[in-house]
């Protein structure tokens, strides 16, 4: 997985899911759900984009009707209007946006969505001109990261990739982990190809495989955890992902919710622990391996990285006890844990076993290992 | 793309000098197999309006289709069935052969399974149903082509478990020909045997007839589908327990797939002309990666002179196979900009047309797809192609449209193309609330006029093709009538299929051309070994009208049969020439790679062409 870079707009767009989440387990459709602005946000967001619209429809027809919670929110009122175009509405969908009386701070989201409506229409030079920033700028409002990519976007259909290229670099590096991510890489290789730059066509098509297959998973278990909400399995799953993508603290968040939630999953412990040491929280990391381990004394992964931790932080009798355990087992002949030989040959080699360590060290050899048994100079 | 195409200016140059072209053999008597007119035994004639009027009722065309039940809970349900348009018993007018369904899932296990149905034209457009091949089968796509050169036109017909030849023999009865699914009877679905869970037949949808390797002798390639298991199919969910995803749209249950379910890999066979065909996909396409091919069509999209393919794909990228010139086929799509969406998302491609739309001479694409995205216009461009989709307002036109079947026909015979889209949703869901679109959908015409946003074609009367909002997916083209104006026949799902009479601009100067290969017989006239086939599959056009200003522009058609979604128009090509009564040349570019130009001549006529012999026969406008 391309490394995806943490901001601090990413992290507050998952605690929005999150609560989209909390939103559709606990409140539904309820009309008087009592969210905060950022929570609706969060919540019309995930049903557009799991393809629920109506549920969108439901919740910000009631939202921003007038004496609703978020009548004058014009990012609500912009998402609600993108229910309606998603549902066929598309008059409907036009007039929210042009009768919307959003607040100052929110009334950009709104002309936004009247440009990204224009360009639903085909209306490109429309919505172009709509987003152009004065005095050169690039965008009009370079705060919002969908501007960046709509304006983008409508120079593309134009047929300028090159003018849209920076644009869409720039949506970019504001929404790393945008649904709309593929997209834009997409269009970078296209721009690329047009200036017969294939290096950088290569990449870029890359890079918008592999983050469409991310999302693709992303999306698979958003809609597992809406249908099975109960089950520790889906919400695995998009730690997991997180994971992946190196959305570390993100994916801890998660995993606390789950565990708390799962006391006796030893998988959602172990992946806990791996959120926490790709943290250095090595401790904490060290705390949920040993849980994984209560629950799960087999668990060899667990059991591993609370060793080489132990090992790490000069334990080497805990280390040890739980090498030992390892290769005396079945998970000894795992290729994936064949360090735990080389490391309990070096502590045997450590604490003076000269003749363990060296039968130690064979044995990882004859599984296949490759290093000495004499260890590096740090 | 690599390759770098000549321009419009430079095509016109030609065409109008014909320099180094082949001589020219003078046109001969129009052949005795035309029949005339029926004297007061044709359809009666409706008033001119500008519209496709569907005179199927009264013509005698009574085909309904069945795709399984009206609750679609299998996506065979969905997909529906294809038509051919073909000469039988080389009468010189165009007959119909429909694929045919099933009433259910269930009943193709149990039997008894359909046949093709047949259709054959007394001349004046009416039809009169003939007897079958006999097949037995749920089938789906067609692909017509002189497959045993005979001179005469047969088909290759496809569906769920079922994959078959159909020689025309000297009676003009299409007889069952070569299985080319003999030697893998599990991937085969015999109607009425028992059959064992877990064994999903292979499923063609959409079949294209080419000529690879450049014998001469037609090759098939083959779309397929997806893994469905008749005997228990998926419903409800795909995957298992917690990790399982609902089949769900909008908010909607429904039928499950294609994603979720595996897809199976297309296959490309030779031709050995003699109505046989041998497997040789891994070694014509090493690199395929399956992917739910529901349309495909052969065209020269490198201008290289051989058969390129492109082939639609449902939910993941399409492919631009380009030819090697020897059979050998990679896949340019991504580079060539006919991959995936504007935003680079897999489309569920469906059908294809190709022509020229902006009239530089080279051939476009027009892809349908999915209701939520648009009908894509692709423009040869100098390196692959350039969206158009947006730019004329296409995009906006087709979102709320499920397009299947597809063409880029000058119906109103202007010389400018049309794009036509036979249209419907494939869930019933899509009639609840909040969807955005709806089951039954009309069938849609568009000028295309690239300077500005497209103008629908709105229908004149409820008697038009275009009017009812109903289900359509396979359709065809041809000349039902001998007006020289394309007529187009549509295959609806679970209901009567339309023919739609051209009723556009009946004052226009029309020219229809057929071009044909040397017969097998006799030796190839061009210097190289490649050979042009006899049914003169792959051959390329460029009509120039006469107009009082000189020669302003040319019209290039490639004659293809496989065009659409799962059907086979005529191989006849159709030109609008609007005012001029006259045609400057005619220059053909024959897959051998011999090229010909005819001098001017008059419009109002079907014209066939015998490379290296040039017209051999001449039809006037009825």
């Amino acid at each position: 997985m391309t490394r995806l870079h943490e901001t601090g707009r990413e992290r507050h767009a998952f605690a929005r899911i999150l609560c989209a989440w909390l939103a559709f387990a606990g409140l539904a459709l309820s009309a008087s759900a009592q969210l905060g602005r950022d929570d609706a946000v969060a919540a019309l967001r995930e049903d557009l984009e799991l393809d629920r619209p109506r549920d969108a429809l439901a919740r910000g027809k009631a939202w921003t009707a007038s004496g609703g919670a978020f009548e004058h929110d014009g990012e609500v009122v912009a998402l609600y209007a993108r229910a309606l175009l998603a549902t066929g509405a598309e008059a409907d969908a036009r007039a929210v946006v042009e009768r919307a009386r959003p607040n100052d701070a929110t009334k950009p989201w709104v002309e936004l969505e009247a440009a990204r409506q224009a360009l639903e229409r085909d209306e490109l030079d429309v919505a172009a001109r709509a987003l152009a920033g004065a005095n050169g700028e690039p965008v009009r409002f370079p705060e919002l990261a969908d501007c960046w990519l709509v304006r983008a976007r409508a120079l593309a259909r134009l047929g300028k990739t090159v003018e849209a290229a920076p644009l869409f670099r720039r949506f970019l590096e504001l929404a790393p982990l945008s649904p709309d991510g593929p997209s834009a890489c997409h269009q970078l290789a296209q721009a690329a190809l047009s200036q017969d730059d294939q290096e950088n066509a290569r990449k870029w098509f890359a890079r918008a495989e592999e983050l469409g297959t991310w999302h693709g998973f992303y999306r698979a278990r958003r809609v597992q955890i809406r249908e099975h909400p109960n089950d520790p399995l889906p919400k695995l799953g998009l730690a997991q992902l997180l994971l992946e993508a190196r959305e570390y603290a993100r994916a801890e968040a998660l995993l606390v919710a789950l565990t708390n939630a799962e006391p006796k999953f030893a998988n959602g412990w172990f992946h806990l622990g791996e959120a926490r040491r790709k943290q250095r929280d090595l401790a904490g990391a060290s705390a949920a391996y040993t849980r994984a381990l209560e629950n799960d004394p087999e668990h060899a992964f667990a059991r591993f990285n609370r060793a080489v931790i132990a090992r790490m932080e000069r334990r080497d009798a805990d280390a040890r006890a739980d090498f030992e355990r390892i290769v005396a087992g079945p998970a000894g002949e795992d290729a994936r844990l064949l360090h735990a030989h080389l490391e309990l040959a070096r502590l045997l080699a450590r604490a003076g076993d000269t003749a363990g360590a060296e039968a130690r060290h064979r044995r990882y050899v004859e599984l296949g290992g490759k290093e000495p048994l004499a260890e590096k100079p740090r | 793309m690599p390759h770098t195409r000549p321009s419009s200016a430079l095509v016109l140059l030609l065409c109008v000098a014909g320099c180094g072209d082949a001589p020219v053999t003078a046109p001969q008597s129009p052949p005795s197999s035309v029949p005339a007119p029926r004297a007061g035994g044709g359809a009666t004639r409706l008033p001119a309006s500008p519209d496709l009027v569907d005179e199927a009722r009264e013509r005698g065309l009574d085909y309904v289709n069945r795709s399984g039940e009206a609750a679609k809970r299998t996506i065979l349900e969905a997909n529906g069935a294809g038509v051919a348009v073909l000469d039988l018993g080389k009468d010189g007018d165009l007959d119909l052969v429909f694929a045919q369904g099933l009433a259910s899932v269930a009943d193709a296990v149990r039997g008894p399974g359909a046949d093709v149905e047949v259709f054959v034209n007394d001349g004046s457009g009416r039809f009169q149903r003939a007897r079958g091949p006999g097949l037995s089968g749920w089938w789906t796509g067609l692909a017509s082509g002189d497959l045993d050169s005979d001179g005469d036109e047969d088909l290759v017909v496809g569906g769920f478990g079922g994959l078959r030849v159909l020689l025309q023999n000297e009676r003009g009865e299409l007889v069952p020909g070569a299985d080319l699914l003999a030697s893998s009877p599990v991937e085969r679905l015999e109607p009425g045997k028992p059959r064992e869970k877990g064994h999903p037949p292979r499923w063609a949808t959409s079949l294209a007839l080419f000529d690879g390797d450049r014998d001469g002798k037609l090759d098939l390639y083959v779309g397929n589908y997806l893994e469905l298991d008749p005997v228990s199919p998926t419903v409800g969910q795909v995957g298992e327990g917690a990790v399982a995803l609902p089949c769900r749209w909008k908010g909607y249950d429904v039928y499950c797939g294609p994603h979720g379910l595996v897809p199976q890999r297309d296959r490309i066979y030779r031709g050995t002309g003699d109505g046989a065909f041998v497997e040789v996909g891994d070694a014509w396409h090493p690199t395929q990666i399956a992917g739910y091919t529901l349309g495909v069509i052969a065209f020269d999209a490198d201008q290289d002179g051989d058969d390129d393919l492109y082939v639609a794909n449902d939910s993941v990228p399409n492919n631009l196979l380009i030819n090697d010139g020897s059979g050998h086929f990679a896949d340019m799509a991504l580079t060539a900009g006919v991959a995936l969406s504007q935003d680079g998302a897999p489309q569920a491609g469906m059908g294809i047309a190709c022509g020229d739309v902006d009239r530089n001479g080279e051939l476009d694409l027009a892809v349908t797809n999915f209701s939520g995205e648009p009908t894509e216009l692709y423009l040869a461009a100098e390196r692959g192609f350039s969206r158009a989709t947006y730019r004329i307002g296409l995009a906006k036109a087709t979102k709320p449209l499920l397009s299947w079947g597809t063409h880029l026909v000058d119906f109103d015979g202007d010389g400018a193309l049309e794009l036509f889209t036979a249209n419907g949703h494939v869930y019933p869901e899509a009639d609840r609330e909040g969807t955005g679109t709806s089951y039954g959908q009309a069938a849609t015409l568009w000028h295309l006029d690239l300077g500005t946003r497209l103008r629908a074609v709105a229908p004149q009367s409820e008697r038009s093709l275009l009017a009812p909002k109903l289900g359509a997916r396979g359709s065809a083209i041809g000349d039902f009538d001998g007006d020289l104006a394309p007529d187009l026949v549509l295959a609806r799902i679970d209901g009567p299929a339309a023919l739609g009479l051209n009723r556009f601009a009946p004052d226009a100067h029309r020219l229809a051309v057929r071009c044909l290969g040397p017969a097998a017989d006799e030796p190839a006239p061009g210097a190289t070994a490649a050979r042009t086939p006899v049914d003169g599959h792959g051959a390329r056009v460029i009509v120039v009208p006469k107009t009082q200003a000189g020669a302003e522009h040319a019209l290039l058609a490639a004659q293809y049969t496989a065009q659409g979604y799962q059907s086979a128009s005529a191989p006849w090509l159709y030109f609008g020439l609007g005012s001029s009564a006259e045609y400057e040349s005619i220059r053909i570019l024959w897959p051998s790679g011999r090229v010909e130009t005819l001098p001017a001549g008059r419009a109002d006529r079907a014209l066939t062409i015998r490379e290296g012999r040039g017209i051999v026969a001449e039809v006037p406008k009825r």
